[in-house]
C-alpha cells in the first residue's frame, strides 16, 4: 500500500500529461484532416468543371452540327485522365450524342438520363451535369463521373500519418512526461518519504527539505512546523514524564517509610501501653482490696485514657498495614446473629452514656456469611460507635437482612447491615471528606467530638477487601444511614505464588517419624532454589521454595520454617525490605534469616552480619538472654566486650560476669582485632560510636578475617539507627553470605554449616 | 490452690499477670521461653499453662506441641498479641484448648481459667 501510492502519483501525472498531449494532437490532426480534404474535394469539384467546359467548347460545333462522330471523338480524349470513369454527351433533347468509359469500366452498360446542372458526389464517385453553351444558347449537356478513390486514398493516408505522428508524439510526450512530472512529485515524494521516518522512527528531528516555492514549498514548511512543535511538546512530555516518575517513586518510598515507620512505632508503642492499661487496672484491683477507694476514680482515667490510646494506635497500624497492602483476610464462615449480639452489646454501653437508645432489627433468614470475622466485627462496631459519638438522647438502630441476588460477585446473595442514628448528621460537603484517612466530617468535629478520623477510612478499606461496600446518607441535623453491603461468601483474593520445586527429591530416605526441619529458600533465581532443594534435602532438610518478598513472607508466617535463605537482590519487594517485615512481624521474627547476596567485595561493607542490636539503656535481661543463645557447653565462655566509654565497659564487665561469662575488654576497634588475635570469642558485643575504629570499619575488618567470620556480633548502640545503619549492620541476620563470586560448593558448605549451627534450637 | 504455669517473656506482663492470678487465689510458676515451658511441665505439674506464643528459643506452638504429647489432659491458654483469626486456629491446631488475646481481660482470662479447671481436682 505504501509504496503503491507514491507510484500511483507519478502515473497519475504521466497519464494527465499524455492524456492532455493526445487529446491535443488528436482534435488539431482532425481539424487538419477535415480542411485538406475539404480543399482538395473542392479542388476536385473545381477541376471537373473546368474539364467539363473545356470539352463542352469542344463538342460544341459537333453538337450544332450533329456530328456523333466528332463528339465521340472528343470524348475519346479523356483517355488520358485515367481518373474520370465515364463521359456522356447529350443534345438539347437529352439524346446521347457519344459515351465514354475507362477500359475497366465498360460493362456498364446504361448510362444516367440527363440530370439537373451541378456535382453530386455518390458511392465513390463524383459526378457532373454541365450545360454546353454557345453565347447562352443551351446545345446540350455533358456528363461526367469521376473516380473519388484518389479522395479515399488521401483521408486514408491522413489518418495513417495521423495515427504515427500520434503515437511518436506521445512517446515523446511520455517521455517528457516521466521527467517533467518529477518536478512536483518529486518533492512530494521527499516530504512523505520525511513522514515515515518520522512515524517510523518517532525521530522528530528530522525535517523535511524544501526545494520550491511553490504549494508544495508552503506545504513543506508547515510540515516541518508541526515538526518542530512536536519535537518540542515530545522533549516537555519526557521531561514531565521524568519529573513525574521521580516524584511517583519519592511519593511511593515516602508511603512505604511512613508505613514502615508507623508500623514501628505502633508495635513499640503497644508493649509500655499494654504496661500502663495492665498495672493500672490492676492498682484498681489492689486499691479496691485494701480499701483505697479514692485512689480508684484517677486509676480508671489512667486505665480508659489507655485503652483510648491502643484503640489509636491499633487504628494506625491497620491503616499502615492497608496502605502497604499487607493486610490479609482471613476467611471463616460465621453465625451473623451471635457476632450481630456480641457488637451490640459492646455498643451498648456507649449508647448508655450519651443517653441513646440502641434498636436491633435483624431479619430471620440471616444464617451464616464467609468473611473475615474480625474486621467485620471492627466495621460494624466502628460504625455503632461512631453514630454513638454524634448522637445524644436519641435511637441508633442497627438493621441486618439478606438480599438474595445473582449479581456479582458470585451469585451468592448479599448481607447488608444498617446503622441509623438520629444524630447532628452531615452536609454533603462533609459526607465527600468522610471515608479519608486523618479526615473527619469537620476539622471542628475532631475538637468536640474527639477520635482520629481513621475509623470510617479503615471500615471502607475492610469492607472493599471483602468485595463489599460502605455508603452513606444524611441530613444536617436529623441523622445519618450508614450502609455496609457484603458479599455472602467472599471469595478468597489470595493466589498462590509459592513456587514449586523441582521434584528431585522426593524425601529420599529421610529419617521418618521425626519432622524434618524445614528451610524456606527466597529467591528469584530457579537455579538457585534447584541448587538448595538439591543440596539441603540431602542434609535432612525440607525445602520450600518462594520466588520473591511477599509470597516468601506469606510462605513464612504460614509454614514457620527453621531457617529462612533470602536473596538480596530480588524484583518488587527486595532481601532487605521483606527482611524488615519478616522481624517487623512477631510471628516471623525468631525465624534466623541467612541473606543471600551477589554484591561484591567492596560493599560488603554494607552487609556486615551484626546477630542482633541494642540501644543504650540497655535492657539487661534481653542482653543476658540474647548471649545465652551463643553459649556452648564445654568450651571457653567468652564475651570481648567493644565499648569506648569506660563505665559503660565496666557495667558489661560487671554484669556479664555474675553470668559467668569470661570478659575481655577493648575500648576501640582496633584494640579490639588485637585482641582477637588472641583467641576467638563466644560473642561480641560491639558499640558502634568510637574513636580510632568505628562498629562499622570493625566489622568489616572482622569479618574478613578467618577467626572473625563465624562470631556473632552483638551491637550496642546510643543512638536509634537508621535504615542505612540497619543494612550496614544487617539487624538480626545470621549471617551474610555471598553468591555468585565463590564457588557454589563452597557456598553451600557455608549454608550447611550455618544451618546446623542455627537450626539446633528450632525444631 | 491450683497451679498455674505462666509462660511468658516480656518482664512485665509476666509480673503483672503472674501478680493478679496469684491475688485471685492461683499459684504461679513461672517459665520465661518454651524450653521452659516443656521443663516445667514436666517438673512442677501444674494444673493449666497460659501459654505466650512468640517465645524465644522454643515458640508457644511448638512447645504446647511438645507438651501436650507427653501430657495430653493438661489445659494449655494460648495468649498472643495479635487477634486474628488465624491465630486461634494456629493455637488450636498446636493443641491449645483455648485462645486469648493480649491485651489481658483478666475477667474473661478468668473465666477461661475457671472452666477449664472446672473438672480437675485442686492439687
Amino acid at each position: 500500500m505504501f509504496t503503491l501510492r507514491p507510484l500511483t502519483l507519478k502515473a497519475k501525472l504521466v497519464a494527465l500529461l499524455m492524456l492532455t498531449s493526445a487529446v491535443a494532437l488528436l482534435v488539431s490532426s482532425v481539424l487538419f484532416g477535415w480542411n485538406d480534404v475539404r480543399g482538395f474535394r473542392s479542388g476536385m469539384v473545381r477541376d471537373l468543371h473546368t474539364l467539363a467546359a473545356l470539352i463542352g467548347a469542344n463538342a460544341s460545333s459537333a453538337l450544332i452540327f450533329d456530328d456523333e462522330a466528332s463528339a465521340a471523338k472528343t470524348l475519346a480524349s479523356l483517355e488520358h485522365w485515367p481518373t474520370i470513369l465515364r463521359a456522356c454527351i447529350y443534345n438539347k433533347e437529352g439524346k446521347v450524342m457519344a459515351s465514354y468509359s475507362r477500359h475497366d469500366q465498360s460493362g456498364r452498360t446504361s448510362l444516367p438520363a440527363v440530370g439537373s446542372d451541378g456535382h453530386t458526389f455518390t458511392s465513390g464517385r463524383l459526378t457532373v451535369f454541365q450545360p454546353i453553351l454557345r453565347d447562352s444558347e443551351r446545345l446540350g449537356t455533358i456528363y461526367l463521373e469521376f473516380d473519388v478513390e484518389a479522395l479515399n486514398t488521401l483521408i486514408l493516408s491522413y489518418a495513417g500519418i495521423g495515427f504515427v505522428i500520434l503515437v511518436g508524439a506521445l512517446l515523446v510526450a511520455f517521455a517528457f512526461a516521466s521527467l517533467l512530472q518529477r518536478v512536483i512529485s518529486k518533492p512530494i515524494l521527499e516530504l512523505a518519504q520525511t513522514a515515515r521516518i518520522v512515524s517510523e522512527e518517532k525521530d522528530y528531528s528530522v525535517r523535511a527539505i524544501k526545494t520550491t516555492q511553490d504549494e508544495i514549498g508552503f506545504l513543506i514548511d508547515r510540515f516541518n512546523e508541526m515538526l518542530a512543535r512536536i519535537e518540542q511538546h515530545e522533549k516537555e512530555m519526557t521531561e514531565i514524564n521524568g519529573q513525574l516518575r521521580k516524584s511517583q517513586q519519592i511519593a511511593l518510598a515516602a508511603t512505604e517509610a511512613k508505613s514502615q515507620f508507623l508500623a514501628t512505632m505502633s508495635h513499640e508503642l503497644r508493649t509500655p501501653l499494654n504496661a500502663i492499661i495492665g498495672y493500672s487496672e490492676m492498682l484498681q484491683e489492689e486499691a479496691t482490696d485494701l480499701g483505697h477507694e479514692g485512689f480508684i476514680p484517677d486509676l480508671k482515667k489512667i486505665n480508659s485514657s489507655g485503652k483510648h490510646l491502643l484503640v489509636l494506635i491499633n487504628d494506625i497500624l491497620d491503616l499502615s498495614k492497608i496502605e502497604a497492602g499487607k493486610m490479609e483476610l482471613y476467611l471463616e464462615t460465621f453465625e451473623l446473629t451471635s457476632l450481630l449480639q456480641e457488637v451490640t452489646a459492646t455498643a451498648q454501653l456507649l449508647v448508655q452514656k450519651k443517653s441513646s437508645k440502641l434498636e436491633t432489627r435483624f431479619s430471620p433468614d440471616l444464617g451464616t456469611i464467609r468473611a473475615d470475622v474480625t474486621k467485620v466485627r471492627q466495621t460494624l462496631f466502628n460504625l455503632l460507635s461512631n453514630a454513638c459519638k454524634f448522637t445524644e438522647r436519641g435511637t441508633i438502630t442497627l438493621e441486618a437482612f439478606r438480599e438474595a441476588s445473582n449479581s456479582p460477585p458470585n451469585g451468592k446473595g448479599w448481607i447488608v447491615f444498617r446503622v441509623i442514628d438520629t444524630g447532628i448528621g452531615m452536609t454533603s460537603e462533609q459526607i465527600g471528606r468522610l471515608f479519608h484517612a486523618f479526615t473527619q466530617a469537620d476539622a471542628s468535629t475532631v475538637r468536640k467530638y474527639g477520635g482520629t478520623g481513621l475509623g470510617l477510612a479503615i471500615t471502607r478499606h475492610f469492607c472493599r477487601m471483602m468485595g463489599g461496600e460502605v455508603s452513606v446518607t444524611s441530613e444536617p441535623g436529623k441523622g445519618s444511614v450508614f450502609t455496609i453491603r457484603l458479599p455472602a461468601e467472599v471469595s478468597d483474593p489470595k493466589a498462590q505464588t509459592s513456587a514449586p520445586l523441582t521434584p528431585t527429591s522426593q524425601v529420599s530416605g529421610s529419617t521418618s517419624g521425626t519432622p524434618r526441619a524445614t528451610v524456606l529458600v527466597i529467591d528469584d533465581d530457579p537455579h538457585v532454589r534447584d541448587l538448595m532443594q538439591r543440596t539441603l534435602a540431602k542434609e535432612g532438610f525440607h525445602i520450600e521454595g518462594a520466588v520473591d518478598g511477599y509470597s516468601g513472607i506469606e510462605m513464612a508466617k504460614r509454614l514457620r520454617p527453621a531457617i529462612i535463605t533470602l536473596d538480596v537482590m530480588m524484583p518488587g519487594l527486595d532481601g532487605w525490605a521483606a527482611l524488615t517485615l519478616l522481624k517487623g512481624d512477631p510471628a516471623t521474627a525468631s525465624i534466623p534469616v541467612i541473606m543471600m547476596t551477589i554484591v561484591d567485595d567492596q560493599h560488603i561493607g554494607f552487609a556486615l552480619g551484626a546477630s542482633d542490636y541494642f540501644t543504650k539503656p540497655i535492657d539487661w535481661p534481653r542482653l543476658t538472654r540474647a548471649l545465652q543463645k551463643y553459649r556452648k557447653s564445654g568450651s571457653s565462655q567468652s564475651v570481648l566486650v567493644v565499648e569506648d566509654d569506660e563505665q559503660m565497659r565496666e557495667m558489661i564487665r560487671l554484669t556479664l560476669e555474675k553470668d559467668g561469662w569470661r570478659v575481655i575488654l577493648a575500648e576501640h576497634g582496633r584494640r579490639a582485632l588485637e585482641q582477637l588475635a588472641a583467641g576467638k570469642p563466644t560473642a561480641i558485643l560491639l558499640d558502634l560510636m568510637m574513636p580510632e575504629m568505628d562498629g562499622f570499619e570493625f566489622m568489616e575488618e572482622l569479618r574478613r578475617r578467618a577467626e572473625g567470620r563465624d562470631v556473632p556480633v552483638i551491637v550496642i548502640t546510643a543512638k536509634d539507627l537508621t535504615e542505612e545503619d540497619r543494612r550496614r549492620l544487617n539487624g538480626q541476620v545470621v549471617r551474610i553470605i555471598q553468591k555468585g563470586a565463590r564457588h557454589p560448593d563452597q557456598l553451600l558448605a557455608e549454608v550447611r554449616f550455618l544451618l546446623a549451627n542455627t537450626v539446633g534450637g528450632g525444631i | 490452690m491450683h497451679k498455674i504455669l505462666l509462660v511468658e517473656d516480656n518482664e512485665m506482663n509476666r509480673d503483672m499477670l503472674s501478680r493478679r492470678l496469684e491475688r485471685k487465689g492461683y499459684q504461679v510458676v513461672i517459665a520465661l521461653d518454651g524450653q521452659q515451658a516443656v521443663d516445667l511441665a514436666q517438673s512442677e505439674s501444674p494444673a493449666l499453662i497460659l501459654m505466650d506464643m512468640s517465645l524465644p528459643l522454643l515458640d508457644g506452638w511448638e512447645a504446647t506441641r511438645r507438651i501436650k504429647a507427653t501430657n495430653p489432659v493438661l489445659p494449655i491458654i494460648a495468649l498472643t498479641a495479635h487477634a486474628m483469626a488465624s491465630d486461634e486456629q494456629k493455637a488450636k491446631e498446636a493443641g491449645c484448648d483455648d485462645y486469648d488475646t493480649k491485651p489481658i481481660d483478666l475477667n474473661r482470662l478468668l473465666a477461661k481459667i475457671e472452666s477449664l479447671l472446672k473438672n480437675q481436682v485442686p492439687s
